[in-house]
């Protein structure tokens, strides 16, 4: 990594320029917000809403559902503002609005930083201050642990940093519920066991890209056999953790069943990546891996859902 | 190109704080209700 790549990385293309910046559409700034992640984040956070017993009132569940959204936003443009030496490097980051030139670093920090607060804030003073907390440990966990410690540390960075992303079902329950619980710690459970085949499948088709910013991904450091061998360790390990809620009563057996099937699937697919010698079955199970979680959680939601159609009939949410 | 980008920003950022007015408006009626 030459001097000039980080100078360029740090500044952006314009350097001192004071243009740089100047012509920021919105969209650069949704952009920092990590949209896609944002949308799974949203989607489990909703999950655990649906899940928790107990009823909110549309309006604050609403406002539950912003703040985690934001919230979640908030810690990517601050991710995006530290990582920005490194996502000039990788080719998947270096369209980012602040590699490119197009926002000022500084600009986004301020962005993240505001959204944070605002939105821990709001969760705090609309919902509760344990869902608050929870929303503030999830940031400051993304920014300060895995960000800012281990991502650049250590190969267990994702496996580690993942838990700031299972925070959301745990979150939506606190919205609901006001406290925390073992289902809830089931549902963090799913999304964390998870976290390591889903972000180590599309680490080994972009193995170079990681070795060229020098960040120690698990293939990077210990080669494609080791962190193949480790997603079926995960992939395993995650098939009991998927049924635990349905095990733990709050989801139904259709969720049950799903859970034993799609499990078995991912099961298959990292047995599949670790006899292939190329790239194709990682960025299959990438893919599957998302549509994995993504169903689960909505079975979650569809299990619960004649039970809050029946709140709001009886008047439970008015 | 660089003044309506700035102008869509600032507009952006004017619905966004009215929006939290309103928001936080909403939110004041709802708790006063009981919840």
């Amino acid at each position: 990594m030459s001097d000039t790549t980080l100078d360029l990385a740090r500044t952006g293309p314009g350097g001192a320029d004071p243009a740089v910046g100047e012509g920021a559409r919105v969209s650069d700034f949704l952009q920092l917000l990590k949209p896609r992640v944002m949308s799974l984040v949203v989607f489990s956070g909703i999950a655990g809403m649906m899940a928790a017993p107990g009823h909110l009132h549309p309006l604050l569940a609403g406002v539950a559902v912003l703040c985690i959204a934001v919230g979640a936003g908030a810690a990517g443009a601050i991710n995006m503002w530290y990582d920005r030496d490194i996502d000039a490097i990788m080719s998947r980051t270096c369209r980012r609005p602040i590699p490119a030139g197009r926002v000022e670093p500084s600009e986004a920090a301020g962005f993240g930083v505001v959204l944070a607060i605002g939105s821990v804030s709001l969760m705090g003073l609309a919902v509760n201050w344990l869902a608050a907390g929870l929303l503030a440990a999830a940031i400051l966990f993304y920014v300060l642990v895995y960000t800012m410690w281990l991502k650049r540390r250590t190969p267990q960075n994702i496996v580690i940093g993942g838990a700031a992303g299972a925070f959301p079902p745990m979150i939506g329950w606190a919205a609901v519920t006001g406290h925390v619980g073992l289902a809830p710690l089931a549902l963090f459970l799913l999304i964390f066991m998870w976290t390591p085949p889903h972000f180590w499948a599309l680490a080994l088709f972009r193995a170079g890209d990681y070795a060229k910013a020098g960040v120690p991904m698990l293939p990077v450091v210990a080669g494609a056999r080791a962190t193949k061998v480790q997603m079926l360790a995960y992939t395993l390990m995650l098939f009991p953790v998927a049924l635990s809620p349905w095990a733990l009563g709050i989801a139904g057996h259709v969720y049950g069943a799903m859970a034993a099937v799609l499990g078995g699937l991912f099961i298959l697919a990292a047995v599949s990546v670790l006899l292939d010698k190329t790239d194709r079955s990682a960025k299959r199970m990438f893919g599957f891996s998302i549509l994995y979680l993504f169903l689960l959680f909505a079975l979650i939601m569809v299990d619960r859902a004649p039970g809050l159609l029946g709140a709001f009939r009886m008047g439970g949410f008015a | 190109m660089i003044d309506r980008n700035r102008r869509a920003r600032n507009i952006a950022l004017l619905v966004a704080l009215l929006g939290l007015v309103f928001l936080i408006y909403a939110i004041t009626i709802v708790k006063q209700g009981g919840f």
